[in-house]
């Protein structure tokens, strides 16, 4: 079992709520699998994400591999079930410079940087084929920036990505062509993928629903 | 020969014939400030001359214990005034902001007394007083600026500060942009009066010393060791504030996060 969460609720404060936001008794989640989280705006989607990735406070236990998340480093649990946030952030320099700015830091400085080749391959797969890797990063549209935000994330090889309504700004072909290629990634990297989105991306993916404040599921496909 | 020249009760009072142009301005154009204008007036004459009558009373006793309870109490008044402009991180601040200010206002003006002026002993109140006002004042104002820019920018790079976290960065990498523009606007307005000082205006201590009678190159090497006692304690003032104080908005992440949906 890849991530094993239990008794796990998020209060926030102020709420005026005497019930926690968000409940979930037990919900095992598996590695190498592309899990897509829906429910209706203000159920509760972001803040699980950002929960499970020790961005905000919780209740209850969770274990990555049987390991509770007191084992690891503060460090090494964001990266390694690493959070995308909705709005694409992009720090000033070239696309390259933006993809592997995570190598800079303190924490990743030990970690391999992906070659020249690899991120020109990689762009091409998530659709940014037409940039080259020098070009200034703030000249990129909404969508493009998304997908170096992505990217970013990506190359550090997390073994859980959880993306926050990250296609949601790309048109149909785009987003389509982004899920292929994390499908495959979630393959090649045996990396786990939630992807928290309104409507659902495809009928392909185990599906996540919050409902009444707790999460349905996983559904198998179809 | 004395040079010091009084002013008499009668002048003092007449000076108020100033107040009636911006009166008349502020009826003529329905400014609405001619109620402010007199309570600052009011305000200025009577916690001057307190003051004066007050530093008269301390110049006469002299003791230590009185100067260091004054002392305190004026570091008392700087840290209210820095942390009433932040509310909601106000409580957190207290014990840091209060350390930061005492010690390096402290620190600086007890090296200028002591080995700058050859003062005995060094807290003669008619030094350490004034002087240590001038740098506690100083240091007051570059740390509420300095903390008013931090947390601002650190609510404004709240995504940026989320992505720099999931990416493995230390809440000193991911604050590091906002601390460098908070020491700098900190810095800046004390930097560029030190450095445009007797080019586009006199300095307030140096008309003071040469309207009581002081040779003005004496009172230019005053002002001299006074501006760079103020940058100086400026300096470690703000720096020393920011960096204690940079991890608070770090130990709510409520405040960096938790938005539904982060539209």
């Amino acid at each position: 079992m890849s991530l094993d969460i239990r008794n796990f609720e998020i209060n926030p404060p102020g709420s005026g709520e005497t019930k926690p936001l968000l409940e979930i008794q037990m919900l095992e989640l598996e590695e190498g699998t592309l899990y897509q989280l829906t429910g209706s705006s203000g159920s509760g989607k972001s803040l699980f994400l950002q929960a499970l990735s020790g961005l905000i406070p919780h209740e209850g236990t969770v274990s990555f591999k049987g390991m509770d998340r007191s084992n690891f480093t503060e460090y090494w649990w964001r990266t390694m079930v690493s959070y995308v946030g909705p709005i694409p952030v992009l720090f000033s320099g070239s696309i390259k410079d933006n993809i592997l700015i995570s190598f800079s830091l303190d924490s990743n400085k030990t970690q391999t940087r992906p070659l020249e080749e690899e991120l020109r391959e990689l762009m091409n797969r998530i659709g940014l084929e037409r940039w080259d890797l020098n070009a200034n990063a703030s000249k990129l549209s909404h969508g493009e920036k998304m997908r170096v935000q992505l990217l970013r994330h990506l190359v550090l090889s997390p073994e859980w990505l959880l993306l926050d309504e990250s296609l949601a700004n790309l048109d149909e072909e785009n987003a389509s062509r982004v899920l292929e290629m994390l499908e495959r990634e979630t393959m090649q990297r045996q990396m786990s993928l939630i992807i928290a989105q309104h409507n659902p991306l495809s009928t392909q993916n185990h599906l996540l629903c919050i409902m009444n404040g707790t999460i349905r599921g996983p559904l198998s496909p179809n | 020969m004395d040079l010091y020249h009084r002013i008499e009760t009668l002048s003092l009072g007449l000076i108020t014939l100033f107040v009636i142009a911006p009166l008349l301005v502020s009826a003529k154009l329905s400014l609405g400030i001619e109620r402010r204008v007199l309570i600052a007036t009011a305000r200025c004459y009577g916690q001057l001359l307190l003051l004066g009558l007050f530093l008269g009373m301390i110049f006469e006793i002299a003791g230590f214990a009185e100067i260091m309870a004054c002392y305190a109490l004026m570091c008392a008044f700087a840290v209210h005034h820095i942390l009433s402009a932040e509310p909601s991180y106000g409580k957190d601040l207290i014990v840091p902001t209060t350390a930061v200010i005492f010690l390096t206002g402290f620190l600086v003006t007890c090296i200028v007394t002591y080995f700058m002026l050859g003062i005995s002993p060094w807290y003669d109140p008619r030094f350490f007083i004034p002087l240590g006002g001038m740098v506690l004042g100083n240091s007051m104002n570059g740390i509420a600026v300095a903390f008013h820019r931090y947390f601002q920018d650190i609510r404004l790079r709240k995504d940026e500060i989320r992505e720099m976290l999931s990416l493995g960065a230390s809440t000193w990498e991911a604050a590091l942009g906002s601390i460098r523009s908070a020491i700098q606007a900190g810095l800046i307005p004390t930097i560029n009066s030190a450095s445009t000082a007797g080019i586009v205006w006199i300095p307030g201590m140096m008309t003071g010393q040469v309207l009581s009678g002081a040779p003005p190159f004496e009172a230019a090497k005053y002002q001299i060791l006074v501006f760079l006692m103020i940058l100086g304690s400026v300096s470690l003032g703000t720096i020393g504030c920011v960096l204690l104080s940079y991890k608070y908005p770090f130990r709510n992440p409520w405040c960096l996060g938790g938005e539904e949906d982060g539209q």
